[in-house]
């Protein structure tokens, strides 16, 4: 391009240029896909509220007081604030190394959050995955290390270049952060997680989700889910298993509950004793097509979700045991009366024993209504009564790991 | 589990999206003559997003740039699609979506994360080179960059700017000699 061109004909060069960058940012992008079902983007939810006041759509399944969020909290309900601009950090992963910039921390104290949007200079992949938000605590003392989050509003946005970021993700690739540094924040943290996604197209909308950990801690190889029956459901699922999506921001033990329905998926992690964090995301055929991050009041959860649910506890959660009187106490579930519990062991060294026993944390008064049940033998019950019910493990060392559904 | 499941695929201007494109409508019932009305409005609503769309698109794209602008664009198509009979009733429809990408553009203006033009990383979209021109509509106002890409860059009249921007013809024309001169000024300072 000549500079001694005239000014209107660089203006309709560039013109042209802009146009070819945007019909190529627009195939890339996909088109917009709005959905009636699963309220995810703020379309989604609109249309839905829409439809709900016009009285032709869609019952809505979640409560408009539930979708607002403060603009300037995150998913904690902290205030986000801005924090120094310009500190760098080193990110290191498989496949990246680039540096990033501080651009907001959340809460104070121990509770303090920073996220970083780092960019790749020499980003094999291309300028697909530009850059990702971690959020790490300034005290440099969480347990598992760094962590990445997604849950706070400006992450959400950031998911929105992430959305890019999963072009990348349906190649196969995974991105693994191996170490961060940051001053004096410590670097042998983690973390990542890869979800394989299997999804039975043809068939019932169940969908099978294996987590896996990966980065400094030894965790079980990726946990082999059941999968959907229905015509061509195996392979379906021989497609899709190739399709890894890096889920950036989950620390293995930061999930608390995944539900998925009907297509969406959904993180709930426990912010306090009665507020969760949910994260919903769309996913197509290994494709993430939406997501986005909220607070809700735990008694709000059940609305959320159409019809009934299935909750499982993942293995990495579990393993988060908290010495008790009578044993080591597991996790809880919020469950219906009636409902078949299935406790399989996933992580148990096969040959050891543990027992488990399942009460009612409704009642204090309640005796247990199930115990001395040995794993690795999977047991199923039902369950009495709505409510919330402990699950303890007892007599033995370290963690024990399993898997818990309902049906 | 949920059986109701209504998807659109919103067309993108100057992309070929035929492909799994077909589209459920809400379901609506009104009888057999129902899908020729839903065909109607599927013809209109494809003509609007392909020709107000694609001015639209070309609007955004100079104001905010090429990642930003295209992100509004569909936000801003799927509105129209959602409140498609609400839209067509309207005087101004296309300056009406101007004001639909202006809110939905504004998460991106956040944390001191401005958007940028033409995008936050130009090289990424084979811009081929002219970026003295470039940073010199970088520092116009976004009005003015808008009215002179259109006008100059994409032969628009000056009446269907004034119609996004929803501003009078007058105003188009000051902020196109304005941004022009501008422009020139920019430009020849960087060559003496």
């Amino acid at each position: 391009m000549s500079a001694h061109d005239s000014l209107e004909t660089r203006l309709t060069r560039v013109a042209l240029d802009l146009d070819v960058a945007a019909q190529s940012y627009a195939t890339q992008r996909g088109p917009q896909t709005i959905s009636t079902v699963g309220p995810t983007s703020a379309p989604e939810r609109s249309a839905l509220i829409s439809d709900r006041r016009a009285g032709t759509g869609a019952p809505a399944r979640v409560d408009p007081q539930v979708i607002g969020q403060s603009r300037n909290r995150n998913a904690f309900g902290l205030r986000i604030r801005p924090a120094a601009i310009g500190a760098l950090v080193l990110v290191s992963t498989a496949s990246l190394l680039g540096f990033g910039a501080v651009q907001w921390q959340a809460g104070r104290g121990r509770a303090t959050k920073t996220a970083v949007t780092a960019q790749s200079p020499n980003n094999p992949m291309g300028n697909n995955v530009r850059d990702f938000v971690l959020a790490l605590p300034v005290n440099g003392t969480s347990p598992g290390g760094l962590r990445l989050t997604e849950n706070a509003e400006q992450d959400v946005e950031e998911q929105l270049t992430f959305r890019k970021g999963m072009a990348t993700s349906r190649s196969g690739a995974t991105f693994v952060v191996q170490q961060m540094v940051e001053g004096d924040v410590s670097t042998d943290g983690i973390v990542d997680v890869s979800m394989v996604i299997e999804r039975n197209i043809g068939g019932d909308e169940t969908i099978g989700v294996v987590v896996t950990q990966t980065g400094g801690v030894e965790t079980p190889s990726p946990t082999a889910t059941v999968p959907p029956e229905g015509p061509n459901s195996a392979a379906v699922a021989m497609a899709t298993i190739r399709k890894r999506i890096a889920l950036r921001g989950f620390s293995h033990e930061s999930i608390d509950t995944l539900i998925t329905n009907d297509g969406q998926l959904s993180i709930v992690r426990s912010l306090s004793e009665s507020t969760v964090s949910v994260t919903s995301m769309r996913i197509d055929n290994g494709r993430l097509l939406t997501s986005n991050a909220r607070t809700v009041a735990r008694t709000k959860l059940p609305r959320l979700f159409d019809g009934e649910p299935e909750i499982r506890f993942l293995p990495g959660t579990i393993s988060a045991v908290a010495q008790t009187g009578d044993g080591e106490h597991a996790g809880w579930l919020r469950a219906r009366g009636g409902q078949t519990l299935r406790i399989s062991n996933v992580g148990v060294t096969p040959g050891s024993q543990r027992r488990v026993t399942i009460r009612s944390r409704t009642s204090d008064d309640a005796p247990p209504f199930l115990s001395s049940v040995i794993l690795p033998a999977a047991l199923e019950t039902q369950l009495p009564h709505d409510g919330r019910y402990e699950i303890l493990v007892g007599e033995g060392s370290g963690p024990v790991t399993f898997e818990i559904s309902i049906a | 589990m949920s059986t109701l499941r209504e998807r659109t695929t919103i067309p993108v201007p100057g992309v070929d999206t035929s492909i799994g494109r077909s589209r459920e409508y809400k379901a609506k019932s009104f009888g057999n003559g129902a899908s020729v009305v839903q065909k109607t409005e599927e013809s209109k609503f494809n003509a609007f997003v392909n020709n107000e769309g694609l001015r639209l698109r070309r609007v955004f794209t100079a104001r905010y740039g090429v990642e930003v602008g295209g992100d509004v664009h569909a936000e801003a198509m799927a509105w129209a699609w959602e409140h498609w009979e609400a839209l067509q009733a309207m005087a101004n429809p296309v300056g009406y979506l101007y004001r639909v990408a202006q809110s939905s553009a504004r998460p991106h203006r956040r944390w001191l994360r401005r958007t940028t033009f033409p995008a936050q990383m130009p090289d990424r979209w084979h811009l081929d080179g002219d970026n003295s021109l470039i940073d010199s509509m970088r520092a116009l106002t976004d009005t003015q960059r808008i009215s002179v890409l259109m006008v100059h860059g994409y032969n628009s009249t000056y009446a269907e700017v004034a119609e996004v921007l929803d501003c009078s013809i007058s105003a188009v024309t000051n902020h196109v000699h304005r941004g022009l001169a501008a422009l020139r000024r920019q430009l020849n300072a960087e060559e003496q």
